[in-house]
């Protein structure tokens, strides 16, 4: 059943903005607004739904998110953390719906620089220990609340959040080698 | 009386908890994979994976290239489908640009990233069954593969790392007689699958080995984010190339198998139906490539703006690139959803409560690349 909706129409969405919404991004759209009328849903392109949601309420809306029926959204897909330089971090989640086809982006805002927080969905969907590990590790977002937020890619001992914009690499300049040098070593002729 | 309890009741007694490190040089484990298991006997009570021994900063790489420089990168995250990763990156770069892919390749893109699903879930069979101890299996499908990555090569230029989707299209265009090649190929190979299913699927080794065994059900693949064959072995008919079409995949009716018991038995079988499903999809393909240009018009000035999410179907799961441009040439973010490191935190869930035989097994069955895993 779910086939025959999404075969509809993933073309029409780019054509027509406002009036003219399919009906699952319609459904998504009336869902948050029974649910949640304080978040203001943004209709993307491409068929997503798009809500910023403040920090201090993510926890319990990702809960209403999940758990709600009118809204039912199961599946997290990803987490993805941006650095946007001195406006801070940006939490990106993507949601989806499995069996309704509804697809929602959350966007939630941690302003801080140096130490930026975001409540932890892993009690919500368990699939976020692993992305919000990632996004600790490589982006130095701390997750309040997740039960072991340690580095996952990275090196135990490494210092540093590697895919900050204004991350700078602590690492020794390592030697080239060059022609020159090569031969130097080979005769012992190099100077130090 | 204490002193004369019997055997079975002071090993009952005795039991305590071992911790066993598995690799991350281990040959089940399919490259630097490291499990840590706790025991209890031989009963698995926990596994949790340790990864990361192959990161190459795949995303920090991206931020700091031209975006058609990135391509080759995709590549290299999940070398053993190499097309559909390309596919999906250069998905996300042409929403955002906005830029029409002419239909001729837009069916290369699709004939070749369902030969690619093939080719990967061949590699997958031959050596799940080789975790499992069927070597032969793995000679068998390894032949396979390599007529497969001949056709590849022809196509591309290279086996595994092809770097032949451009954005905006393909690189080049198919040789002469590709549509014969692959047909012969395909005719062949359903020969072959029957062969394999001879050889593998009714054997009763290989049906104690996978039945029961590693069970995910419904409700935990969903929560814990598994995609592809993983979560249809549990049951859920999800399919991104259904739910969502890109490329062609609207046009033609295909099916999409299911488990029941979300066991390895089930992912395997799984597996197994979808490469029926993908030689009937190449076939539809081949039938109707139209002619013309294999390369849209690309504006040479590039603006990346605004943010975008592409996914598709990939041989093990759910790929997605989250792109983020801010108004230059290059990506601003670039984030990989990698369906294989989503799974591993599966683990846990399919090893708990049995041998650890048998959690050789759950990994052979969710098909990891740790290329993938790390990137």
């Amino acid at each position: 059943m779910a086939q025959e909706q999404n075969t509809a129409n993933p073309k029409e969405q780019s054509t027509s903005q406002a009036p003219l919404l399919s009906p699952e991004v319609q459904r998504v759209v009336d869902g948050l607004r029974a649910v949640l009328p304080e978040l203001e849903p943004v209709v993307r392109d491409d068929g997503w739904v798009e809500v910023k949601v403040p920090r201090e309420r993510w926890l319990s809306i990702a809960q209403t998110l999940r758990d709600d029926e009118r809204l039912g959204f199961d599946y997290l897909s990803l987490i993805s953390a941006v650095d946007y330089k001195e406006k801070g971090f940006q939490v990106v989640y993507h949601l989806l719906s499995l069996m309704a086809n509804k697809k929602l982006v959350v966007k939630v805002d941690a302003p801080e620089r140096d130490n930026p927080v975001v409540p932890s969905v892993v009690s919500v969907w368990p699939t976020a220990n692993f992305h919000e590990r990632e996004a600790w590790d490589l982006m130095g977002v701390r997750f309040e609340g997740h039960p072991n937020l340690k580095r996952i890619l990275m090196r135990e001992d490494w210092v540093g959040h590697p895919l900050r914009k204004d991350y700078v690499d602590q690492r020794p300049p390592r030697e080239r080698t060059t022609r020159e040098t090569y031969y130097q070593d080979l005769r012992g002729t190099r100077e130090r | 009386m204490a002193e004369t309890a019997t055997r079975d009741e002071q090993l009952a007694a005795r039991s305590e908890e071992l911790f066993v490190n598995m690799g991350p040089q281990h040959p089940s484990t399919h490259g630097v994979l490291r499990v840590l298991t706790r025991l209890d006997g031989e009963k698995v009570i926990d596994a949790e994976a340790d990864i990361g021994y192959l990161h190459r900063c795949f995303e920090k790489i991206a931020e700091k290239r031209q975006l058609f420089q990135v391509i080759p990168y995709t590549d290299r995250t999940d070398y053993l489908a190499a097309i559909t990763n390309e596919l999906v990156y250069v998905m996300a770069v042409e929403k955002l640009l906005g830029i029409e892919i002419p239909p001729r390749a837009q069916y290369i893109r699709f004939i070749m990233s369902e030969l690619q699903r093939i080719a990967s879930h061949l590699l997958w069979f031959g050596s799940f069954a080789m975790d499992l101890g069927a070597t032969t299996a793995f000679l068998y499908a390894w032949r396979e593969r390599e007529r497969l990555l001949d056709i590849f090569e022809a196509v591309t230029g290279a086996r595994m790392l092809y770097n032949y989707l451009r954005i905006g299209g393909v690189r080049n265009d198919v040789f002469d007689g590709f549509e014969t090649t692959v047909e012969r190929y395909l005719r062949d190979f359903e020969k072959r699958l029957k062969e394999y299913h001879e050889l593998v699927t009714g054997n009763r080794i290989f049906e104690l080995r996978t039945k029961g065994v590693g069970v995910v059900s419904a409700q935990e693949a969903i929560a814990y984010g598994a995609s592809g064959p993983v979560l249809r072995g549990s049951g859920v008919k999800y399919d991104v190339r259904k739910v969502e079409p890109y490329l062609v995949y609207d046009k033609y009716d295909f099916e999409v198998p299911t488990g029941q018991n979300g066991d390895c038995y089930d992912r395997y079988t799984v597996r197994m139906k979808e490469m029926e499903e993908s030689v009937k999809l190449v076939r539809h393909g081949l039938a109707d490539m139209p002619s013309g240009d294999v390369m849209g018009k690309v504006p040479r000035r590039i603006k990346l703006e605004g943010d975008t999410y592409a996914r598709i179907e990939s041989p093990r799961g759910e790929v997605a690139c989250y792109l983020v441009g801010d108004g230059s040439d290059q990506a601003y973010r670039l984030k990989w959803r990698s369906p294989c490191f989503v799974h591993l935190q599966l683990l846990g869930v399919m090893g708990k409560g049995g041998l650890v035989a048998d959690l050789i097994a759950s990994i052979g069955s969710i098909d990891i690349v740790m290329g993938e895993v790390d990137r």
